[in-house]
Order: structure tokens, then sequence, then C-alpha cells
């Protein structure tokens, strides 16, 4: 029952928010900050910051983002690999809640927080853009903030041009069992 | 008018006074004489060990800027600004937040408006508040502490208010049980202002001879006019912390703090929760206090997201340390940084245990060398031409094995995530069985590859789960009880270190059992010839110590030539690359299941040293290696004093012995050098000889009462001098214990003289080598005790004593020198004056007389300035030039004979120029 208001509710809300154009930026106070531009038909915007064009949220810089920790140094090595995207659209429900609490984080190749790779290099770039299958040019990843520890948390959402989607952690792999054994496996 | 009058007179005795006399000092610059330094202190090693458990007042701030450097770059290319200007701006903004901030938590801890935090929570002799002690208690140091975050927030919001000290004492009630002593380094809200206990930061240009006690011990002449020449010139040593004109390398800063005046006692008390105060506050402030927002301005956002404790490193100035030391495993990993700071890492690197395959553990290096050496450059400082030379060697070495040992953690956790996620080890068997099915049906098969295969695949798993031959298995298994993983790799991984190790001890499990159950001779038959260099890089490594490379790598390419690998990343598909191979086929996975394991042993091993587990900066005792060796105690430091103290015991009692029973004891010639045994073992064989005239028992009564417990205590025979008859007999020429040296010694583990463990080379704690030293009575002096009697062992006693505190390492020595002291010396006389060393060594000033040591104390403490001449008219006054005033400074003295020619001198009033008013300090 629930999965199907889910579902239900996927569908009245999704297309709400394929226009969006969403980008992770630094302001001239070296704030981060999340803008959404919308197209007139978009209420993301709307949703989020009363405004139907432009909204920029604030975002918190994450503790122990910058640096070479583990957590990050595997978002970026493995963006597309392990952080895949489910191809389920988002709830608009779901991302604007998130988005008005201020507990995420967001991540592109031109992220500053990777410190793995050179700044939009190629492989980052490519890794990222595995992610939109509609050529979107930078696409961003949206985590959970901890609120305990400020620290990066689960993967969420990745903004497309086309709209915005599920994030799953889990492994992209080919499996090839020997043909014998393949019935036996499970 | 009573300034006039004695201005007056002063000037009225140097007009009438024939006795005028003027000493000119060497001139100095005055910028490069501007840094005041605290005391150095040089110890031996005993010293320095005991030393290890002592507060330290001096550190070194060592900064790495390239994560903050690499964000602003970033930070720049995005906003299109101009990448080289913004960085630069960004990594000096980022120094001085740093160093901003440790200043302004020092401040108010000094000031009673921040009470300490606690080093050691488990002390029942001290005051521990309350809450402070729950939310410690509670902390585990393998998970985010909110709890700490909290309180500590709680505290900070006090201390931001625009209120007195002891207003923020009575209100730092509120948040705990803080005692208004115990809780704070002042003891009371109004002690003496005057007391300056300001922070001092000098940026280190250059290790010079003003860091001389990290490369030697006892200073001589030399070495203090070297410290002299350096504290003259040390401008081109020292810069301000802020003077980031001096900071030219944009990686790295190294800074010198030193925290002056303090009140000793106080500071042996107080000194690690300090420290341990200064850490917890800093790493919570730089992220959360709001006054960042002003220090760090316009960077305040960005720094909030560095891993702040990945980017500062606190390391003591010498022995003293900054965390009591202790004998656990964090600790020691912590220590284990010190080897990255060597000059030859690169080519000693692969030798270390930290980057072995299969570590022994940080614990190794104290049991296999518990007598390093110290204080002779350890950390190769003179190796470098400055100190962002070192340091940059330091934190590149430091990081790049950092970044080998995450790899190796994340390709690990990864391995097992996935083996474990899509293949069971039922199913891992099954594959294995179908793998080796032509081997299993027939033996006799010619399939090499598959038989050596199969050898790799056993003797693999054998040397690491084998029941009776396996050291690594009992190792392994302590990975399973460990949660340090976890704490590491919660947000990569979807298993617990725990059911990673269950899945893998299933196909180990499985594997064992399949390789017992295997027709061995069969198989591997005497037409079988193992190629060796299949085997995984880690198993050669161990096993046939890197004698040759591993081709398990080509192996596997030749093997994906003409079949598709069991797992691999879809993006494989596209690349074909080996890389994107997770394992090539059954054999392959389960042998990565099993490194991914031993991987995770290694990485759980040295944890400490490259990961912050706790919400504190790294404080390792870089320069001290005993600091862990005391807390082990590998090392005894007072072990040499106490056993001369004891030779010196013994060879009393032999003394009172001799007139009880003059040579009483003679040991048999069948006691063979090197032969193990105890004194009461020798007793009650027989193999000692006794007066008949005495009753056995009661000598043995007497014995075990003068020597204690030690009889008991296996030792060596040591026999002096060659009996060449064999009717010759032994004398008993007392016990001697030392520190052992030598493994080839017979080494006791002793915790106590009566607490004995088994002679285990391995395992020991702690080291001492006892003797039983026999003399053959015609090479001793034994037949003459009737006539020299306690006198001669009298001598023996105090000759041994004397011999033994000359022992330049082990007898606990240190010499205390003061730079600014050191080089006013040189100034006065041009040279150290050898009559000075040994004042200077114990910290004290050296003029002339006393009078001139009194007036460059009084002057140089209350005024701004060198002296540059001292003339003294007469017994009760003197002119004194400084260089920060053109008029000399009028000083009355007043001296008083003693004993011995020597006279003592007090400074009264002193007037300085109006003009020159400038110059008093504290106006």
């Amino acid at each position: 029952m629930r999965n199907i208001l889910k579902l239900g509710l996927a569908f009245i809300f999704s297309f709400n928010i394929t226009a969006a154009t969403v980008e992770s930026t630094w302001n001239d106070q070296y704030r981060k900050e999340l803008s959404l531009y919308c197209a007139e038909d978009d209420i993301l915007c709307q949703d989020v910051c009363n405004d139907t064009l432009v909204c920029k949220i604030p975002e918190e810089t994450c503790h122990n983002c910058i640096g070479t920790s583990i957590t990050l140094t595997y978002i970026f090595n493995y963006m597309g690999k392990a952080y895949l995207n489910t191809g389920v659209e988002a709830l608009n429900g779901d991302v604007v809640e998130l988005l008005k609490s201020g507990e995420f984080v967001t991540f592109s190749s031109r992220s500053i927080y990777n410190h793995v790779d050179n700044f939009n290099s190629m492989t980052l770039r490519s890794n990222f853009r595995k992610l939109c299958s509609d050529g979107t040019r930078y696409p961003v990843v949206m985590f959970n903030r901890s609120q305990e520890n400020q620290s990066v948390s689960d993967v969420r959402f990745v903004f497309c041009d086309a709209g915005v989607y599920e994030m799953e952690f889990s492994n992209d792999l080919l499996i090839n069992y020997d043909q014998s054994l393949e019935e036996s496996l499970y | 008018m009573q300034k006039i009058f004695i201005a007056v007179a002063l000037l009225f005795t140097f007009i009438t006074s024939t006795d005028v006399f003027a000493s000119d000092w060497m001139s100095v610059d005055s910028d490069s004489v501007k840094f005041d330094l605290n005391n150095m202190r040089f110890s031996n090693r005993a010293r320095c060990a005991l030393d290890s458990k002592d507060p330290t007042d001096t550190s070194f701030l060592l900064v790495t800027n390239t994560d903050i450097a690499k964000a602003v770059y970033r930070l720049a290319k995005l906003r299109g600004e101009d990448t080289d200007t913004l960085t630069k701006y960004g990594i000096e903004v980022f120094r001085y937040s740093v160093v901003q901030m440790i200043q302004l938590i020092h401040e108010k801890i000094m000031n009673r408006e921040l009470p300490l935090l606690p080093a050691d929570i488990s002390r029942d002799d001290l005051h521990i508040p309350g809450n402070y002690k729950n939310v410690m208690a509670n902390c585990r140091n393998d998970e985010y502490c909110s709890d700490l975050d909290n309180y500590i927030e709680k505290l900070w919001k006090i201390t931001s208010k625009n209120t007195s000290a002891s207003g923020k004492v009575v209100q730092f009630y509120t948040v705990d049980n803080f005692h208004s002593k115990d809780s704070y380094i002042l003891e009371k809200n109004f002690e003496n202002k005057k007391r300056h206990t300001e922070l001092k930061c000098h940026y280190l240009k250059k290790f010079s001879p003003l860091q001389a006690h990290l490369y030697g011990t006892k200073p001589d002449r030399s070495a203090l006019e070297s410290i002299a020449k350096a504290a003259l010139d040390s401008g081109k040593y020292l810069a301000s912390c802020d003077d980031f004109e001096a900071q030219t390398n944009l990686e790295v800063a190294a800074y010198q703090l030193e925290i002056p005046n303090l009140k000793e006692k106080r500071w042996e008390d107080k000194g690690f929760d300090y420290w341990n105060s200064l850490k917890l506050y800093f790493s919570w402030a730089f992220r959360n206090a709001p006054e960042m927002q002003q220090i760090a301005s316009p960077f305040a956002s960005v720094f909030k997201g560095i891993a702040i404790e990945d980017s500062v490193l606190i390391v003591p100035n010498g022995c003293k340390s900054i965390t009591v030391p202790k004998c656990n495993g964090d600790y020691l990993a912590q220590q284990a940084m010190r080897e990255f700071a060597k000059e030859d890492f690169r080519e000693t690197a692969l030798n270390l245990d930290v980057l072995s395959s299969v570590p022994e553990g940080p614990q190794d290096d104290l049991l296999s060398d518990p007598f390093t050496s110290v204080n002779v450059d350890e950390l190769d400082l003179g190796g470098f031409a400055n100190a962002e030379a070192w340091l940059a060697n330091f934190k590149e070495n430091f990081t790049g094995t950092r970044a080998l040992m995450k790899k190796k953690l994340i390709h690990a956790i990864s391995t097992l995530n996935i083996t474990k996620a899509n293949i069971s080890p039922e199913n891992i068997s099954k594959l294995l069985e179908k793998r080796f099915s032509s081997l299993l049906k027939d033996s006799k098969s010619t399939d090499t590859e598959l038989k050596n295969d199969l050898y790799y695949l056993c003797a693999e798993y054998n040397f690491a789960d084998h029941d009776e031959f396996s050291f690594l298995k009992g190792k392994l298994k302590i990975l399973r009880e460990t949660t340090l993983i976890d704490g590491l790799a919660a947000d990569i991984s979807e298993n617990k270190t725990k059911e990673l190790f269950d899945f893998y001890s299933v196909i180990a499990e499985k594997v064992m059992s399949g390789c017992a159950a295997l027709n061995q001779k069969g198989i591997w038959d005497e037409s079988f010839t193992l190629d060796k260099t299949g085997f995984s890089p880690w198993y050669i490594q161990k096993v046939y110590e890197n004698k040759f490379k591993s081709t398990a790598v080509e192996k596997n390419k030749t093997y994906l030539e003409t079949n598709k690998p069991l797992i691999a990343w879809k993006t494989y598909a596209q690349t074909n690359k080996l890389e994107e191979v997770v394992c090539a086929n059954s054999s392959d996975c389960s042998r990565k299941v099993l490194k991914s394991i031993i991987d995770l042993y290694s990485v759980a091993q040295y944890a400490s040293t490259f990961w912050n587990l706790e919400q504190e900066i790294k404080t390792p005792a870089l320069f001290n290696p005993y600091a862990e060796r005391t807390a082990c105690k590998v090392y005894d430091p007072w072990f040499k004093t106490k056993s001369i103290l004891f030779n010196l015991f013994a060879d009393m009692s032999q003394a009172a012995l001799s007139v009880a029973t003059p040579g009483v004891i003679y040991g048999r010639l069948d006691l063979k050098p090197g032969q193990v045994t105890s004194f009461n073992q020798l007793v009650k064989d027989g193999r000692i000889s006794y007066d008949t005239r005495y009753d056995k028992t009661k000598i043995t009564t007497s014995l075990a009462a003068d020597f204690g417990p030690l009889l008991g205590v296996p030792c060596m025979v040591s026999i002096a001098g060659r009996a060449n008859s064999p009717y010759d007999n032994y004398r008993f020429g007392g016990v001697s214990v030392g520190a052992c040296n030598s493994n080839e010694d017979n080494n006791l583990n002793v915790r106590t003289a009566s607490d004995m463990d088994e002679n285990n080379n391995r395992s020991h704690s702690e080291c001492i080598s006892c003797r039983l030293n026999f003399e053959s009575v015609a090479s001793s002096l034994t037949h003459l005790s009737s006539e020299v009697g306690p006198s001669f062992f009298l001598f023996r006693a105090v000759f041994r004593l004397y011999r033994g505190l000359k022992d330049p390492d082990n007898i606990p020595r240190s010499w205390e020198a003061n730079p600014n002291h050191i080089s006013e010396t040189y100034r006065r006389f041009g040279e150290i004056p050898k009559s000075c060393v040994s004042s200077l060594r114990k910290g004290k000033r050296c003029l002339v007389d006393s009078c001139e040591e009194k007036i460059a104390e009084t002057l140089t403490e209350e005024l701004s300035g060198n002296i540059e001449r001292i003339t003294f008219a007469g017994t009760s006054g003197a002119l004194v030039k400084m260089s920060s005033c053109d008029k000399p400074v009028t000083v009355k003295l007043y001296r008083n004979s003693t004993s011995h020619n020597k006279s003592s001198c007090r400074v009264g009033k002193y007037k300085v120029a109006t003009k020159c008013n400038a110059i008093k300090r504290n106006k």
C-alpha cells in the first residue's frame, strides 16, 4: 500500500522538477550554495525559496570534506561505480524536504572537495556524467550531511537536466559464473 | 625629589670616584636578538626516558597546507579568480588562523577563561569534573563523540561572553562541577598579572644550534659558543609567526611554541591537562567557534570543512611529552611517525614494518631495538637545508605512506564486500572444486599451471590459517574483535569487520579442508617443479623475503586473455583493464579474500599512525624514542642507578659477611660460565662451598636476608680468571645486575626481583641481565680477605659506585642552558670563557661578577633592548648603556662582602632618561 502511494506521489510530482538547472557554487563571500534555476513550469524554486525562477540555498561546509579522508576518496574514485543512479525519479517532496533542512552536501566533478584528481579532470567528469543518461554536463550528486558530526553521510539524489533521481550505494558489476554452476548459484 | 637625589648622588659618585671600570659588550643588531627563548634542556638517554613522563613547555607546531591549498586553488578555478594569488592568500590566512586559534585557547586557559580538561580521567586522586568524566568514558575512539562537541560548545559559549574571568569561572559551574583551583592552571582569579605567560611563537626558518638539545647530550664549550652565535644571529633561523614574507614554502610551515614563566610544580601537575585541553578545544573551535569568522576571514566557511587534525601536528621540542606515554597500540602506532622524518626513508621504506605486507606491529621496534639512540639528531634535522625542507620530506613520506595504506584499506574493504555480496562460501567451494576438478579426478594431470595455482592457494591459506604452524592465525583473529576498521570505513562498507572476517573464516575452513583432503603426493609428485614466482607478493615478502618478484598479476593477465573474469566492474567490458577486475577465478577470489583480510590486519596495526581516531590533533613524542620504551618498561631509566646502588649494597653486605663469615662462600669447579642458574639453586645443589664452621642453613638464611629476593633470580655464572687446576675453587664475587644489551646474554624477564617470567625473548617486557660473579681463588684477593677484610669490600663498593655513576648514558643526567644567557656571556667576553661553562650548563647567567649578572637580570627583564656597555663607578653605582636608548641607565648597587673574597650584589633603583621611558616594559 505504501509503495503504491509512493509511486502515485512520484507520478504526481516527478514531472515538476524535471527542468530545473542545478549548480553547486561558492559565492563572493566564499560560502557554498546550491543554485536552482527553474523554468516557468518548475515548482522546485517556488517550493524551496518562494521564488519562481531562481533559488539560492546556503550549503554548510561539511566537516572533514576538505582532505583525503577514506570516505571522500571513495566518493570521487567510485562515483558511477559504487554510487549509482537507480533510474527512479525522486519525489519532489523528498527533495524539497532535504533542501529545506539544509542537511545536505553536494558534489560534482568541479567540487573543491575533490582531492583525488585534478579539478574537473576527464576521469572525474566521465564518472559523474555516467550518472545522467541525458548528457548533463555537470551532474550534481547530493548526500545527506550527518546531524551528529556534520560529515558526509548517505547518498541521496543526482540532479540531471532531465530530472532528479534516487541514488544508491551499490556495486555495478559483471559476474561470470561458470555455466555448469550457474544454476546452483544465487 | 628622591629620584633627583639618587641621580645626583650617582653622578657625584662617578665624578669623584677613581675606581671607574667600563666594559663594552659586543654590539648586535637588535632585530637579531629579539627572540626570547626558553631554556634548552639537554638530556642523556636515561634522563630523556624519565623526561618523557613530564609535560613539555616547548613544542613544534607543524602545519601542512596541501589540503587547504588544493581546496582554495579549486575554489579560484571554479570562480574564475587568479589561482596563484588566491591560493597564496588562502594559505596565509590558514596559517594565521591555526596560530591565532592556538594562541587564543592558550590565553583563555592561562587566564581562567577556560577550564582544564583532565588528560587522565581514571585518576582517583584528582578532581575530575563529573560530566566531563561521563562524556569521555562513553566516547569510544572509533566513533565520533558528539557529546564531547556538545560539552565543549557549552563551555565555549561562556568563554566567548564579554565578562570577567572570575565571572566566567562562576558560570562554568553551570556546565560541570569544576574545582576553583584544580580545574585551572592559574589557581586564583587575582594571581600576579606581571607574570607573562603568553605563548611565544617563532616561525622556524632553519634548524640551528638553537635546537642543539636535539642533536647532542652534554653541551660543551664549543656547543655553547655555537648556541651563542646562533642566538645573536637568530633572525637567520627564526621569524615572527605573523611574518609571512619569511614563510616562503607554500606547502608546509614549522613553528616553535614556548610557554614562559611557568611555576614548575604546578606545571608538573597540570601540564598534561593543559595540552589535552588545548588539543580538544582546538579541534572543536577551529570548526565551530564564532571567533573563527573573524580570524579566518574571508575563508572561515572553507576552513570549516578541513580535516584539521590531518593538517596540524604538535610535537614536543625535546624529551618531555605532550601526551602521557602509554604502552598501548594507539600510542605506539603514533610514535611510528618518527620513521617518516628520516632522510633515507625512501631507500629504507621497504624494510619498515609499517610497509610490510604482514607487519609485526608497532611494538616490534621496541623489542628488537630496546636501546636505541636518542638526542643524536634522530630525525635527521641536520640533513636538510632548512626546516621547511625537513618538514616537506616528513610530510611527503607520511602522506605518501598514508595514501598507500588508504588504498590498501579501500581495496580490501571493497573486495571483501563485493565477494561477500556476490558469492557465498559454499559456491566458492563449488567453483574451486570445478576449477581443480581435472586434478582431483586425475592427479597425474599434466596441467602444470593449474597444479601451481592449487599449490599457491593451499600454501597461502596454510600460512595464514594452519592451526599449529600459522603464527598469523592468532593475529588475524584479533582483527575480528577490533572495531578500528569499522570506525574508519563505516561509510564505505556494508559489513562490519566481524562479518567480513566471518566470511573469510568460512572460506578458509573450506579451502583448508579441501587442501587437506588432496592427494598431495599424487598431484605434486616428483616431476612437479613449483614456479615460486606465482605466489602473491605478500607471501613472497613474508616467506621468501622478496628474493624474487611475484608474477601473480601476469598469470592473471594470461588467464584473462582466454577467460572472462569471475567478478569485474562493468567498465571492464569496455576497457578490458586489469584494475577493473575484482577477481579472475575462484582460486583468485579466495586468495584475494585472504589478502584483503591480511591487509585489513596490517591497516589496523598502524591505523593510529595515519588516521585521527579521536577528535584531537596528534602529538607524538617524535624526538624521544624512549617515551614508549619507558611506558612499556622495555627501558628503565632508573635501572642503572638502582643497580649501582644494589652493587654498593651487595658489596657492603659482602663486607658485613666477611666480618662474620670470612671467605665463607666458595663455588665449586663444575661451574660453567654462561650457565643459567640461581644462587639458591647453587647452594641447594651443593655447588657452593662454605666454611664448615658455619651452619649451612644459617648461612643461607643470612644470605637471603642480605640479598633479599634477588637470590631467587636465575643468574648467569660469570667466572673471572681461569682455574688451572681442577682442584681450584671459585670464590663468589657478588651478584651484579646490568641492563642487557645483547641477545647473546642470558637475559631475564623480571618485573620485580621476586616476580619472574619464563625466559622468553619474544615477549619480555623488561630486560635485565644478572650475573653471579665468581673469581678463581688464585686470581682474586679472596685469600687476603682475612687480612683486608671489610675494608677491601668497602673500597670496592665505593669504587664501583664511582665508576658506575660515570656511565654517560644510563644514569639520568640533564643540563639546562638558556640561549639568552649564553649569548649575553658571549657578547660580554667575546667568547664563552671556560669558567662559565659550568654555570651556563645549569641555566644560569655568567658575567664578570654577581653585580653584572644582577644588572643584566633586572634590566633585560624590565627594559627592552640589549646591554651595550656597563660602566661601574666605585661599588655603589653603574651606568648601563642599552641599545634601545641613547642615554645610559643609572643603576644603584648594594654590595655585601661575604666569605672567600666573594661579594653579593643587589640592584637598587635605576633611572631611565625621560625621553627613553618607552623602553620600559609594563609601563
